[in-house]
């Protein structure tokens, strides 16, 4: 039953945030006016519509995080039994890290990296 | 799947109704919401529930990178390019009749296509699985680094040049050349 918990912790998350709410707006007094309903961000009034576009350079980083997200993926498994293999298990590791780094040194020298 | 009542298939029966009801339920949201936004956060809620039928599978591994690199990698990337899009705020029209039977015709080709395969297929039973479930992950890196017969070494040293090649080429699509002189543009 290792995922009781899990499941547990779940079923405390939706109960917590759920229950907050609905005790709120049981318990709460409704009663809006304008001031009230308008919508603020620390105490100031909001410029513009909330949903802005993201600068194009996000996407980039995002595509990076995604390539070197799988690689760590795949060093988990590694990282769990390279005890058994000593140091080839290093060596083998070490190409593959190596190889992934000339794409970080790619990335770095396209001036992905910088922020515009 | 037999439903018995037994009480560890029973946990094992209601988590799986209630996985695969809410993966239908956030997958129609995926495909029906109007605002493309929604759709995104839909389909995390859909690969969510894609880790959890691993995790009632006994693959613990596999449930991590599905959350790893699609939950927290594939999802985010949408949801940067739903950022980047200029139809954000807009909602969708709906689709006109003719797209719409264009679409189910495709999607139930493809769900005949794939009852098909899978019924027909005969999946060779790994031997991983069935000498330790728990282990699997420690089962995969020992396969991983075997360098013997049967080991899966070059792979392993081949998928990080497949991992080179696609930032190279994530690069080069997406990184606009112009930029670079015209400087702080947002």
């Amino acid at each position: 039953m290792d995922y009781f918990f899990v499941a547990l912790f779940v079923g405390m998350a939706f109960a917590l945030v759920g229950g907050g709410l609905a005790i709120s707006y049981l318990v709460a007094p409704n009663r809006p006016n304008k001031v009230k309903s308008q919508p603020y961000e620390c105490g100031e009034h909001t410029v513009g519509p909330s949903w802005v576009h993201f600068n194009v350079g996000y996407y980039l980083f995002a595509l990076l995080f995604l390539v070197f997200d799988v690689e760590a993926a795949f060093l988990y498994p590694w990282a769990l039994v390279f005890r058994e293999f000593g140091l080839i298990a290093l060596f083998e590791v070490g190409i593959f890290i190596v190889i992934l780094l000339f794409a970080l040194v790619y990335a770095w020298k396209k001036g992905v990296l910088e922020w515009v | 799947m037999d439903i018995t009542l037994n009480p560890a298939d029973l946990t094992h029966t209601i988590a799986f109704y209630t996985l695969a009801l809410t993966s239908i339920v956030a997958a129609l949201i995926v495909v029906t919401a109007k605002r493309i936004f929604r759709a995104a956060v839909a389909l995390a809620v859909v690969l969510i529930c894609g880790a959890g039928f691993y995790i009632l599978l006994n693959y613990d591994f596999i449930a991590g990178v599905q959350l790893l690199v699609y939950v927290g990698g594939i999802v985010i990337l949408i949801v940067f390019a739903v950022m980047l899009t200029s139809s954000l705020e807009s909602i969708e029209e709906p689709p006109s009749l003719g797209r719409k039977a264009l679409g189910l015709f495709s999607s139930l080709a493809f769900l005949a296509t794939a009852v098909i395969a899978f019924s027909e297929t005969k999946f060779p039973l790994s031997s991983i699985s069935a000498e330790q479930p728990k282990d699997v992950a420690k089962a995969v890196g020992r396969k991983l680094l075997d360098y013997g017969a049967g080991g899966y070494v070059l792979p392993f040293e081949v998928i990080s040049l497949l991992l080179l090649a696609s930032v190279i080429g994530a690069i080069v699509v997406a990184r606009n050349p112009k930029r670079k002189n015209e400087g702080s543009a947002t």
